[in-house]
C-alpha cells in the first residue's frame, strides 16, 4: 500500500452561509498525480486553498505527514502552489522568480536543505584546491557557508530552469516572456523548493490547444521525474484523464466519484459524472437478474453489476461502443438524422424509437437511412438512478 | 487618437498659452533687463541681475526650500505609507470614503487653513479655550518656528503622498502576496520582497508631488514662519512686491528650470510614464 500523504477529513467550508465545500473526504497518496475535476464553482480550487493554507476550512481536519495543518500558515507548510495566472512578481527576473523560495528561507533552514555536512565538505575541496592548508581549510566559517549557500541557490534555480526547458532566459523580466513561457517559470519556482506536494491551479487554462498539449505531456514527464504528489485543478476532462493516476469528480462541493480515469470513464457512477466526462447516451432501463437488462423493449446481456432484481437503472452506452450493423439482424434499430465529419470519426445521430442516440463510426453513412445497433455486454454499465438531473 | 478630439483641447491650449507660455517668455526677457517695474521704456539690456543667484541670501533661501522639501517629503512619505498600507489592508468596504475624508481639508481655501492652523500654533486660541474651560490649562507656542512651517507643510501636502501610494498598493495582485507566502517567505519578509518594491511606484510619485510645491510655496513658510523662515519662494515673493521684477523673474525660471530638470530626470528613469500616472 502506499504512504498516505495528505487526509482531508470531514472538512466542510463556508462562505456567507453557502456551503463551497461539504463534508469532503479525501486520501492523496505519496507520489500520484491526483486531479481535482469538476464544474467551475464545485469547491475543486476550495479544496485545493485549503490544502494550501490559503482558507481554513470551517469544519474537519487537514492532515498533512499525519500531523494535524488547520492552522499551519501557508509558509510553514511543505506545499508549493502553481498559480492559476502564474502569480510572477513582476519587478524581478526570471532568475530571481525561481531563487525567491530558497532565498527568503532562515540560514537553519537552507543548511538543512542543502546538507550541512555536503556544504561544509564542498568548502574545503575548494579551499585544498586553492593551495590552502587542510588545517585551514577545515575551520569554516559561517560567511563561508552563507557564500556557498548563495551559490547554490542560484544552481538549484538554474537546474529548475533547465528541467522547464527556458535555460538562457535567466535574466529575461517576466513581461518580456510569453505565457507558454511564464507558466514554465511558476512551475520552476515552485519545484526548485524540493516540495513534497505541488499544487496546479488550472495552470494551462490561459494557454493555446497546441502549447496545453504539449505542457500535459510535460507535466506528467516532470512528475514521474521528481515523484512529488501532484495534487491539479482543472474543469478540462481532457486534461484531466491524460495525465492524472486518479480523478476525484467533484459538484456542488461533494465528490461524485473518485477513481482512476479508465474507471472513471467506463463506470461512471452517476449522470452527472456520465455526461460531464466523454459523451455518453443514457437510457433508462430496468435490471431484470443477474447479467440481464432490458430497455427500449429488449433484453441485452451485460457483466459485473449487482442490483436489485426489477430494479430501475440507469444505462450509460458511449458513442465509440456502438457498432453499426445492417438494420435486419439488429436488436435496436435507428434512422441517422445527421452525420458529422469530425477528422477520426463521423459522429452521427440516430432517431431510435424516439430517443437520440449519440455514435461514433469510422464510415460515413447518408442520413435518413435505417441501421442496426448492437452493443458488447462488456460496454453496458449501469449506474442508480439518481434524483438530480 | 481621433483627429477630431484634438480640438476639443484646443481651448485649453490656447489658455495655456496665454496664461504660463506668455509669461514665462516675458520673464525670460525680463532676466536680460533692467527695468522699472514692468515698464519697458527705459530698459537697458544687461546681465547683473545673475550676480543675485550666487548673493548668500539666495543661497540660504534655497538651502531652507531644500531643506524643508526634503524633511518633508520623508516625513510625508513615512506617515502617507502607514496610512495608505493601513487602508489597503483594512475589510473596510467603503474605501472610497476614507479617501474623500482624507481629501476633505482640501475643499477649504489653503490660506484658511494655514491662518487656523497658525491661530492653534498660539497661545489663547479656541482650544486651549475649550481645555482651560474644563480645567486644563496648557499651551503651546511654536508659531515663527521650523517645526511649525514643517507641521504645515506635512499637513497640507500629505494627501498627494497617501493617493498615489494607495493606488499603487490596489494594483499589486492579491495572488502576488499569496504567492510569496506559499514559497515560504513570512509575511514580513513578503513585504519587504514583493509589496513594497511594488509600491515605490506610488512613493516616488507622491514625493514628487510633495516635494515640488514644498520647494516652491511661499505661503506656508510665510504664515507659519511668521516671517523667520526664508524660503527660496519668500525671496521671489519679496522682489516681486518691491517690483523688482527682474531678479524676481530671474529666480522663479531658476526655479522652474531645476522643476523641469527633476521631472524630465524623472521619465528618463521610469520610461513607461507609470510614475506620473
Amino acid at each position: 500500500m502506499q504512504k498516505v500523504i495528505i487526509e482531508l477529513q470531514d472538512i466542510v467550508k463556508k462562505y456567507d452561509n453557502q456551503v463551497i465545500v461539504d463534508h469532503l473526504n479525501l486520501t492523496i497518496y505519496e507520489n500520484e498525480f491526483l486531479t481535482l475535476l469538476g464544474p467551475s464553482g464545485c469547491g475543486k480550487t476550495t479544496t485545493l486553498r485549503m490544502i494550501a493554507g490559503f482558507e481554513k476550512p470551517d469544519e474537519g481536519n487537514v492532515i498533512i505527514n499525519g500531523k494535524i495543518f488547520n492552522d499551519l500558515p501557508a509558509y510553514a507548510r511543505p506545499i508549493n502552489t502553481v498559480f492559476q495566472k502564474y502569480a510572477l512578481f513582476p519587478h524581478l527576473n526570471v532568475l530571481d522568480n525561481v531563487a525567491f523560495g530558497l532565498r527568503n528561507r532562515s540560514f537553519k533552514y537552507l543548511l538543512s536543505f542543502f546538507g550541512e555536512n555536503n556544504l561544509k565538505e564542498e568548502i574545503e575541496k575548494e579551499k585544498i584546491e586553492k593551495g590552502i592548508s587542510i588545517e585551514k581549510a577545515k575551520k569554516i566559517n559561517s560567511l563561508e557557508l552563507r557564500k556557498k549557500i548563495n551559490e547554490k541557490i542560484i544552481q538549484a534555480a538554474k537546474e529548475s530552469i533547465e528541467l522547464v526547458k527556458l535555460s538562457g532566459f535567466e535574466k529575461r523580466k517576466i513581461d518580456q516572456m510569453s505565457g507558454g513561457q511564464q507558466q514554465r517559470i511558476a512551475l520552476a519556482r515552485a519545484i526548485v523548493n524540493r516540495p513534497q506536494i505541488l499544487l496546479l491551479d488550472e495552470p494551462l487554462s490561459a494557454l493555446d490547444l497546441k502549447l496545453r498539449e504539449n505542457m500535459q505531456y510535460e507535466l506528467k514527464e516532470i512528475q514521474r521525474k521528481l515523484g512529488i504528489t501532484f495534487i491539479f485543478v482543472t474543469h478540462d476532462q481532457q486534461e484531466a484523464m491524460t495525465m492524472s493516476d486518479r480523478i476525484v469528480v467533484m459538484k456542488d462541493g461533494m465528490i461524485q466519484q473518485l477513481g482512476t480515469p479508465k474507471n472513471i470513464y467506463n463506470e461512471p457512477n452517476n449522470r452527472f459524472v456520465a455526461t460531464f466526462i466523454g459523451e455518453s447516451n443514457i437510457i433508462r432501463g430496468s435490471y431484470i437478474e443477474k447479467n440481464k437488462i432490458s430497455f427500449m423493449g429488449t433484453v441485452f446481456d451485460c457483466m459485473g453489476y449487482t442490483f436489485k432484481d426489477q430494479e430501475s437503472v440507469d444505462i450509460v452506452i458511449r458513442p465509440e461502443d456502438f457498432d453499426i450493423i445492417p438494420a435486419e439482424n439488429a436488436k435496436l434499430t435507428g434512422i441517422v438524422t445527421s452525420c458529422i465529419f469530425r477528422g477520426v470519426y463521423y459522429e452521427i445521430c440516430a432517431d431510435v424509437h424516439g430517443m437520440e442516440f449519440v455514435i461514433h463510426a469510422y464510415e460515413e453513412i447518408e442520413v435518413g437511412k435505417e441501421i442496426g445497433l448492437k452493443v458488447d455486454p462488456y460496454e453496458i454499465s449501469l449506474m442508480k438512478v439518481t434524483d438530480n438531473e | 487618437m481621433n483627429d477630431s478630439y484634438k480640438k476639443l483641447a484646443k481651448p485649453y491650449e490656447i489658455w495655456l498659452y496665454i496664461l504660463a507660455l506668455f509669461p514665462s517668455l516675458i520673464m525670460l526677457v525680463l532676466v536680460f533687463l533692467d527695468t522699472e517695474g514692468i515698464n519697458f521704456t527705459d530698459a537697458s539690456f544687461t546681465f547683473g541681475n545673475f550676480s543675485q543667484l550666487t548673493e548668500s541670501s539666495t543661497i540660504i533661501a534655497f538651502g531652507n526650500s531644500l531643506k524643508f522639501a526634503l524633511l518633508s517629503t520623508v516625513l510625508s512619505a513615512i506617515l502617507g505609507y502607514f496610512v495608505a498600507y493601513r487602508l489597503f489592508r483594512s475589510k473596510f468596504k467603503n474605501k472610497f470614503l476614507i479617501l474623500t475624508i482624507l481629501i476633505l481639508p482640501m475643499w477649504s481655501n489653503i490660506l484658511l487653513r494655514i491662518e487656523a492652523l497658525g491661530n492653534v500654533m498660539q497661545p489663547n486660541n479656541i482650544i486651549t479655550d475649550l481645555l482651560s474651560k474644563i480645567g486644563i490649562h496648557v499651551a503651546i507656542d511654536i508659531k515663527g518656528s521650523s517645526l511649525a512651517v514643517l507641521i504645515g507643510l506635512v499637513f497640507t501636502y500629505l494627501p498627494f503622498m497617501i493617493l498615489p501610494i494607495y493606488t499603487a498598493l490596489e494594483k499589486i495582485e492579491p495572488s502576488l502576496e499569496e504567492a510569496s507566502l506559499d514559497l515560504g517567505a513570512t509575511q514580513l519578509k513578503t513585504f519587504w520582497k514583493v509589496i513594497f518594491p511594488l509600491s515605490t511606484k506610488g512613493i516616488v510619485t507622491g514625493s514628487i508631488m510633495v516635494f515640488l510645491p514644498c520647494l516652491s510655496g511661499f505661503a506656508i513658510p510665510e504664515i507659519l514662519g511668521s516671517g523667520n523662515i526664508v524660503l527660496i519662494g519668500n525671496v521671489i515673493d519679496q522682489f516681486f512686491r518691491n517690483m523688482n521684477y527682474n531678479i524676481g523673474a530671474l529666480l522663479a525660471l531658476f526655479i522652474m528650470i531645476l522643476i523641469l530638470g527633476a521631472i524630465f530626470l524623472v521619465q528618463k528613469v521610469d520610461k513607461e510614464g507609470e510614475t506620473l500616472l
